[in-house]
């Protein structure tokens, strides 16, 4: 599914993943924890294909392709989804309006024809169940006005109607509440399947008790530290990052 | 006592041919017109020097060679309005053939100027060129010195009208730069309610539209106004509008200039009885070189009384946009509610906007705001619609046509609003999604 192969990634001239080598198989969740400032959401960023990230080496592969020779509508056309940590508000575009013209550019891409309007309503509905989003906020202008919990249910929405094959989740669950955070990981675990891979991005092991990974990959300093399974994840809860800034890794570096 | 210079400035050579011509006019048209002439002659065509004309310069127009506008010029193709009472004009002569006035209904008087003046030249003494804000307007001063032609809306106390009025001026002088000098007076009578349409409309030629409109509505009146300003690339169209709202009247101006080479609008709305609304709202989308330029002068003379002014700019290619709003409120209008906001989005690198929001307020018990922004489409925005699989060129078209929007979705007449959708969509690249997912 995803591959990356010593990534290397500056902002304005400055480096701030330093070589990192990760792969997603098919079907698998694997989240990345790490502190603040550690790289995590410029993974994200870059993964999406935000252009001011500029990869100054090593390679990513998505689904047997460079993934850097496509454009960011090329890659969500391909099946890729980046629920934003802080998801843009888009005044003057409804919510449905928005989601009809992302799904029909993707629809055309795959060669597959227009949803038509009833049929699409019927879609809405559904997903709209699985993330107990009010049916208010279909009408209202994209995370216009939105409450924190409502636009990250909103993100999580909106994959269950795009339906990607690669969904990365960049600190989904910062700032909910926990019954928001079950909601939110109600939908996401109701569209795991086999065909289906997600990177969790996140600053808490709290999330990973409702999506349970099956990988846990610590990012610090631009650089995979540690990887390992749920345990590592738990490990991290009791004991912070600081063991690990300590004793040099064995990945990675 | 006609006493004319013997070189008279070129631009009011309509004036001069209506003195020589001998036709009567009533006393008080006449006497308006000699001072209108007489003002013009000394101030000539305003000069960047003038505040009000600082970025909008008009002086080339006196090296134009304009014609008068003749009655038989062929209409241009134009698709009116469905279920309208209807006056069409070509180069600002009505022309009764194009036009549609069966059904009116009882209490509305709709025909042209220059039947008016002939049929009952008493009634207009009393409303038209008593507007103090339209002397020393230059352009003002020129229509009044030899408008021909134009509209007459009179309502009633209490007359509802249900289908809207169109007010159609097209422009027909393809061949030969022509002067088109059409003069609109509405009177709304007390608690009467009217929409008026007017569309000014052209495709080609160089020549000059000076439009002048004197509005008046008595207490209770609601008049919706939309201005729909659809040039040819070479026309200079200017427009001066004159507003008085008395007690508890509402009027609501949806200004769209859409095309024009040169285009000003300026609006003066004095409110000068209580609870009186004014709500201007303005859409420009210009292109090429086109240079539109919008002055508001909205003056709160009452108490009690709100405006509202939203003017909104989609600016591509080397164009120009001038927004001059202008709230007054003087000493007496005490809980005065006054929003203006002018938001400007450019396209390209090139075009530019002047923006000039401007508060006088003399009265101490007021809440008045006003705000102005000059921009580019959000990046962040783009990046999101992106990565959702919406292409980039769609992106922005979508984010251009959804700022729009907030001031075409204002417009309650549905067919006005469809089309100018329309238009607005014509105008952006990879329409045909945005169109779809509508």
């Amino acid at each position: 599914m995803l591959e990356l192969r010593n990534l290397h990634v500056s902002v304005d001239g400055n480096e701030i993943l330093k070589g990192i080598d990760l792969t997603v198989n098919d079907g698998e969740v694997h989240a990345i924890m790490g502190p603040n400032g550690s790289g995590k959401s410029t993974l994200a960023q870059v993964l999406a294909g935000r252009e001011e990230y500029e990869v100054t080496e090593g390679e990513i592969v998505f689904k047997g392709q460079d993934l850097l020779e496509l454009d960011a509508e090329s890659r969500a056309c391909e099946g890729l989804f980046l629920a934003f940590q802080y998801p843009v508000e888009i005044p003057g575009v409804g919510n449905t309006y928005f989601l009809r013209a992302a799904l029909n550019a993707i629809r055309e891409h795959r060669g597959e024809p227009a949803l038509d309007a009833m049929d699409f309503l019927e879609l809405l509905r559904q997903r709209m169940e699985l993330v107990k989003l009010d049916e208010s906020l279909l009408k209202r202008p994209v995370n216009e006005g939105f409450s924190g919990g409502e636009k990250k249910r909103n993100e999580i929405f909106h994959m269950a109607v795009l339906e990607p094959t690669l969904a990365i989740l960049d600190e989904t669950d910062s700032g909910l509440d926990i019954d928001a955070l079950k909601i939110v990981a109600d939908g996401v675990n109701s569209l795991r399947a086999p065909d289906r891979s997600f990177l969790v991005i996140t600053h808490y092991q709290r999330l990973l008790n409702y999506i349970v990974p099956d990988f846990v990959h610590v990012l610090m300093n631009g650089r995979i530290v540690r990887s390992g399974d749920r345990e590592l994840a738990l490990q991290l809860e009791e004991q912070g990052y600081e063991w690990l800034e300590t004793k040099p890794a064995p990945v990675g570096s | 006592m006609t006493q004319l210079a013997t070189d008279l400035h070129p631009l009011l050579s309509g004036h001069r041919s209506l003195v020589e011509s001998g036709i009567a006019e009533p006393a008080f048209l006449a006497k308006l017109r000699r001072s209108a002439a007489a003002r013009f002659e000394e101030s000539g065509l305003p000069t960047r020097k003038l505040e009000d004309w600082r970025f909008t310069g008009v002086t080339h127009l006196a090296e134009a060679d304009f014609f008068n506008a003749e009655p038989t010029v062929d209409p241009p193709v134009f698709e009116p309005l469905a279920d309208a009472h209807r006056l069409v004009f070509v180069d600002g002569l009505l022309r009764l053939e194009l036009s549609d006035i069966n059904g009116l209904p009882s209490g509305v008087q709709l025909e042209g100027m220059s039947a008016a003046l002939a049929r009952a030249p008493e009634t207009l003494g009393e409303d038209l060129g008593s507007r103090g804000s339209l002397v020393d307007h230059p352009f003002a001063e020129l229509n009044t010195a030899q408008f021909r032609d134009g509209a007459v809306l009179r309502l009633a106390a209490g007359v509802v009208l249900h289908r809207p009025i169109q007010l159609a001026f097209l422009g027909g002088g393809l061949d030969r730069p022509t002067l088109s000098l059409p003069r609109i007076l509405i009177v709304a009578g007390r608690a009467s309610q009217a929409t008026v349409v007017e569309n000014h409309l052209s495709t080609a030629g160089r020549s000059l539209h000076c439009a002048v409109s004197e509005i008046v509505l008595d207490d209770g009146a609601v008049v919706d106004h939309y201005r729909i300003v659809d040039e040819g690339p070479e026309i200079t169209h200017i427009a001066a509008i004159d507003v008085r709202l008395g007690r508890d009247s509402a009027y609501r101006c949806h200004g769209f200039t859409i095309g024009g080479g040169l285009v000003r609008n300026d609006i003066f709305a004095t409110l000068g009885g209580e609870g009186a609304d004014a709500t201007l709202n303005g859409l420009y989308l210009t292109g090429g070189r086109q240079h539109v330029d919008n002055h508001l002068r909205v003056r709160h003379r009452a108490p009690n009384c709100t405006s509202h002014q939203l003017y909104k700019g989609v600016l591509d290619d080397r164009s120009r946009a001038i927004f001059n709003g202008r709230i007054i409120v003087d000493p007496g209008a005490q809980k005065t509610d006054a929003k203006q906001s002018n938001r400007n989005l450019l396209l390209s690198q090139t075009a530019l906007v002047h923006s000039n929001p401007q508060l006088e307020i003399f009265a101490d018990d007021v809440r008045c705001t006003h705000g102005s922004t000059v921009g580019r489409l959000d990046e962040d925005a783009i990046f999101y619609l992106r990565s959702r699989g919406i292409d980039r060129t769609t992106a922005e078209s979508l984010l251009t046509f959804a700022f729009a929007s907030e001031v075409v979705d204002r417009v309650r007449l549905e067919p006005v609003r469809d089309e100018l959708r329309r238009v607005l969509l014509a105008r952006l690249p990879g329409s045909d999604r945005i169109r779809e997912a509508l």
